[in-house]
């Protein structure tokens, strides 16, 4: 910024303050929720084995041919396996790949959303209809399909997954941000920002983007809980992560059809395990977002 | 009126054709050639090519995708990799199988969720209104794999009163068919309750604050007759909205049923046609379910304007 400009003060040097300040309520409310504390809770236990689980339970890839199938057991807390593997272990084990997935996912998404809905909520016109358009299209097709369709095009990897769930999610964060950026764009600091000569990319990225964060907060947390629901469900069609590490939907495809010979303790468990993660990050995901509402 | 109806018809067409040139293009050209693919890695190169030439592969994409969408406009869907047979009989059958499964989804959900959520509303903040709400967020962040798997060891193996498989045997009547259709539509139930019953408990307490509700009661109407006769009507206008976009969301949650519960619907056939990299039968069929995705937001968007007399006065002026 240059001598002359001086006394307009630029909107990110405002925000930045006022975030602080943002921040500082959210985090008191947050503290105030019951339901904030156990979702962290949830997701904490989770983080946790997913970094310290293997110095915990046994090696959930070693196969005890004798021991398959076997109920759970003082020496097998969740049973074993139809290959004889300790299902505890797996399961504990299994947070890893969801919980390094998910937030790479997420976070791809969230950046690409962000871009482009700051383009289309900022320049509008045809550019914004043009890209409409093609959201629209992309939303016409349930997440689990759009999943299937592209990781058979690109071949099912982890890689693929995070690209996948990152590519679907582009349009619905995109679709939020661009809403944000039209309560924002005809505000006195843009014009002020354009008065300056601003380019449009200093004026979308360091004006409006630090003005909008709290909306995309919420839009991280809340697609981190749809980004776990989609790598189960994908992974449990085989269009997931990928085994022999365990994860929870494969685990639970490798032996669902086991069920009706009576080997429940090899889905339970996984199943009671995704549910705990999904309704976690859910309670910490409206936690924030009432938080916000209410700061 | 007509003139909304027709540009949301034409809205709805310009998706739907972009949607068929990102199916085409995922699924014709980015997973490389076709008759490489059928013939697997150790064929002669003379037998791809013809293959290709057979298939019509060879010739550029932009034609390709020509005479696809042609096809596609007048009803023929293509020929099956996998199954060497015409796709659209194949694919009507899976449905209808898929659709009754819905049908009976939203049967139970509908009249349920608008009750929970009207339920809610009359009893805002109070323990009533925290359980049906918690319940409703919670039972629509749990995937249907694993309600499923849930529901399979209560229900088929602990309880055993009900089929795990939802496909009656050949030749049983419509009872039969529901019977074991019970078990894999209550997953969907339970990922649909928390968004109808949320709107429906939004759109009543709105209603209860307005002024003609107040009216209503001011004037001595009992409570029973206003709730029926003034907040109903009001309330379950954005329901309807919700309940015909959850639609899309509904086939999301089809694969994943109708694959554990091994059910013959389309998303069972996504996956078969995934699997065997049976592209034709995969594009018709993601196709098929964006059309029925559009064709719901449409019927609603018109549905909400034809019930709504605030734009339908509107529009007639």
């Amino acid at each position: 910024m240059s001598v002359d400009t001086v006394p307009v003060e630029s909107a990110a040097a405002v925000g930045a303050a006022g975030a602080d300040v943002r921040r500082r309520e959210l985090l008191r409310e947050l503290k105030a929720q019951p339901a904030f504390w156990f979702g962290a809770f949830i997701l904490g236990f989770w983080i946790l084995s997913a970094i310290f689980g293997s110095l915990v339970v046994q090696d959930p890839l070693a196969q005890t041919l004798s021991k398959i199938n076997q109920a759970p057991s003082s020496e097998h807390l969740f049973g074993t396996d139809q290959l004889g593997r300790d299902v505890l272990a797996r399961v504990i084990i299994g947070a890893r790949p969801i919980l390094i997935v998910a937030p790479l996912a997420t976070l791809l998404g969230t950046v690409a959303g962000t871009a482009l809905g700051l383009v289309m909520g900022y320049f509008r016109g045809a550019v914004d209809d043009i890209v409409s358009r093609f959201v629209e299209a992309f939303l016409a097709l349930p997440l689990v399909v759009t999943g299937i369709l592209l990781s058979v095009a690109l071949g099912a990897s982890n890689t693929t997954l995070i690209i996948v769930i990152g590519i679907v999610f582009t349009p619905l964060i995109a679709r939020t941000v661009r809403a944000a950026v039209l309560q924002e764009r005809d505000l006195d600091y843009i014009a002020a920002a354009r008065l300056r000569g601003e380019s449009s990319l200093y004026i979308m990225f360091a004006e409006i983007l630090p003005n909008i964060l709290a909306p995309i907060m919420v839009e991280f947390t809340v697609r981190l809980g749809y980004a776990v629901f989609t790598i189960v469900s994908l992974s449990f069609l085989g269009y997931g992560l990928q085994p022999p590490d365990p994860n929870w939907g494969s685990e639970i495809a490798a032996n669902y059809q086991q069920v009706a010979a009576g080997y429940w303790w090899e889905v339970l468990f996984d199943a009671l395990a995704v549910a705990s993660l999904v309704i976690g990050v859910n309670l910490v995901a409206n936690s924030i977002e009432r938080g916000l509402d209410a700061s | 009126m007509a003139l909304f109806i027709l540009k949301r018809l034409g809205l709805g067409l310009i998706t739907l054709l972009i949607l068929s040139a990102i199916v085409f293009f995922a699924a014709q050209v980015l997973p490389g050639d076709p008759a490489r693919a059928i013939l697997g890695p150790f064929a002669q190169q003379s037998a791809v090519n013809a293959l290709s030439r057979q298939l019509g592969t060879n010739r550029s994409v932009f034609a390709q995708y020509g005479t696809w969408i042609g096809h596609v406009v007048t009803g023929n869907l293509g020929t099956s990799y996998a199954q060497q047979a015409p796709i659209a009989p194949i694919l009507g059958k899976a449905l209808v199988n898929s659709l009754k499964l819905a049908a009976l989804a939203f049967i139970i959900v509908v009249p349920l969720a608008i009750f929970g959520g009207v339920e809610a509303a009359l009893h805002v903040g109070k323990l009533r209104d925290r359980l049906i709400t918690i319940f409703g967020l919670t039972a629509t962040v749990i995937p249907e794999v694993v309600t499923g798997i849930v529901l399979i060891l209560v229900f088929g193996l602990w309880l055993n009163i009900l089929p795990i498989s939802a496909t009656a045997p050949p030749g049983s009547g419509i009872g039969d068919q529901i019977y074991h259709l019970i078990l894999p539509a209550i997953p969907l139930v339970l990922i649909l309750f928390g968004y109808i019953s949320q709107m429906a408990r939004a759109g009543t307490v709105e209603a209860l604050n307005s002024d003609y509700a107040r009216t209503a009661t001011l004037k001595g109407l009992p409570r029973g007759v206003m709730i029926r006769r003034h907040i109903l009507r009001n309330s379950l206008l954005p329901t309807i909205t919700v309940i015909a976009t959850q639609t899309g969301y509904l086939i999301g949650g089809l694969v994943l049923v109708e694959v554990l519960f091994n059910y013959n619907g389309i998303g069972k056939l996504i996956l078969t046609a995934a699997n065997q990299k049976d592209f034709p039968m995969l594009e018709a069929c993601v196709l098929v379910i964006g059309a029925v995705y559009i064709l719901a937001t449409l019927v609603a968007d018109v549905l909400f304007t034809l019930l709504n007399p605030r734009i339908r006065y509107r529009g007639v002026e």
